[in-house]
């Protein structure tokens, strides 16, 4: 279109974006994003700057000297979104660094750092800051959280279907799960107690929503929720990572 | 009684051509009824799982799941790297067999540089930004939503669909000014 209307330099970044994060350079998120969504928000400037001008709201104060000290602080919630900020450029790129080697693929930038926040007339919170990170994952409707799942595990009201391999599932399980592969799920639905509550899991959460997209092809009314995490089993002791 | 060779041959092979050719017959109209018609879903990957050879395909807010399996013909994809075609757009050709999509052909959907433009990689992009910024236009056309929560540094955003509303008006710049566009992948 750009050629079409007489543009003579006209460029094209075809592998894009995710080529771009992917290569290991930062992106940036707006403001509206920082403002409107569930993210970590870091503040990366000193504690006596951050009390003098203010912050943006939600932000948790991590002092770019002190971030090493902070690994473990992060959220367990490997693909949460974290947005960094501070007064100088170099000091977001250097923690967005430490931050995506500590396996966070969803670390971002705030686009102009707090200076241009400030010239937009944003709100800033006055006080003390925030010195903890708490990020609570939202949940889609059709994802049940850890706790959620472990519930209707130990309650035994509910019916847990493994959808993994059988070998996978003969390894180690959660204590009642029956095992149905995905591939089995549409021949094996009529097996399947309707008037309960269904969770189905796998290995990584990937084919447990195959397995419910499958599963409510033949039976749309059914109430099916899938562990979106990973698992562990050794026997019927299982351990749940997001 | 001694039978000749011939008399023997005959009330064989006449009944047996015959059972043959009703066979293959009854064989190929079975085999043609149950060679399941072909259809095609372009959308985008939002699930690859290797264990069970399965892609899940998402059109609008339709996800459906489709298997690949030997005879599964690959373009634009190296079926090792399958992993990274998650989050691309591709087109799949399949059919459904026994309440299982098996796909004939998947796809990649590559949109190849227009004459007249040129591509530009990640390094030479990335020395733009760092060395030269303000000499060119950086433009991301993926819709608002992606284009809020990650953009590359320095991009504005101007979605294709507002760029095909507005016309020639989406771009207010001189015309020997650079443009650079990108999107969300090799698409």
């Amino acid at each position: 279109m750009a050629l079409k209307w007489g543009f003579k330099d006209v460029r094209v970044y075809l592998e894009g974006e995710p080529a771009w994060k992917k290569a290991g350079h930062p992106t940036e998120s707006t403001f509206d994003y920082v403002r409107t969504e569930n993210i970590v928000l870091i503040d990366l400037r000193d504690p006596q700057v951050v009390e003098k001008t203010g912050f943006i709201p939600k932000a948790v104060n991590v002092p770019l000297a002190k971030l090493p000290e902070y690994e473990d602080k992060f959220p367990s919630f490997r693909r949460a979104p974290i947005v960094l900020y501070s007064d100088k450029k170099e000091d977001a790129l250097k923690a967005f660094k430490i931050i995506r080697e500590w396996g966070y693929p969803n670390v971002t930038i705030l686009g102009g750092g707090i200076q241009s926040w400030i010239f937009q007339g944003l709100d800033l919170a006055t006080g003390p800051i925030a010195k903890e990170i708490t990020y609570q994952r939202r949940y889609q409707p059709h994802e049940a959280s850890p706790q959620e799942f472990m519930k209707a595990v130990q309650e035994g009201n509910a019916v847990i279907i493994d959808v993994r391999m059988p070998h996978e599932y003969q390894k180690g399980h959660f204590k009642g799960a029956i095992n149905i592969p995905v591939d089995d799920i549409i021949a094996k639905a009529d097996q399947i107690p309707k008037d309960k509550p269904i969770y189905l899991y796998c290995a990584t959460g990937v084919r447990a929503e195959m397995a419910m997209h499958n599963l409510k092809r033949v039976c749309p009314t059914c109430n099916v929720k899938i562990l979106a995490a990973e698992i562990e089993c050794e026997g019927n002791n299982c351990t749940i990572s997001e | 009684m001694r039978y000749s060779r011939g008399a023997l041959f005959k009330p064989l092979v006449v009944p047996l051509i015959f059972l043959v050719l009703l066979f293959w017959g009854s064989f190929s109209a079975l085999h043609s009824a149950s060679q399941p018609a072909e259809k095609k879903i372009k959308g985008q990957v939002t699930a690859v799982a290797v264990t069970i050879q399965t892609i899940t395909v998402q059109q609008r807010d339709q996800r459906i799941n489709i298997k690949w399996d030997k005879n599964t013909v690959f373009k634009h994809i190296d079926p090792a790297k399958i992993r990274e075609i998650q989050g691309q757009e591709v087109e799949v050709t399949y059919v459904e067999v026994g309440g299982q999509n098996i796909a004939k052909v998947i796809a990649l959907a590559v949109v190849e540089v227009p004459p007249g433009a040129k591509e530009i990689k990640t390094n030479e992009l990335a020395k733009l930004i760092a060395e030269k910024p303000g000499t060119f236009v950086l433009i991301d056309s993926r819709p608002p939503a992606r284009f809020r929560a990650s953009y590359i540094p320095t991009a504005i955003n101007l979605p294709i669909s507002v760029m095909e509303r507005l016309g020639e008006a989406s771009l207010p710049f001189p015309k020997d000014k650079t443009l650079i566009f990108y999107c969300g992948g090799v698409t």
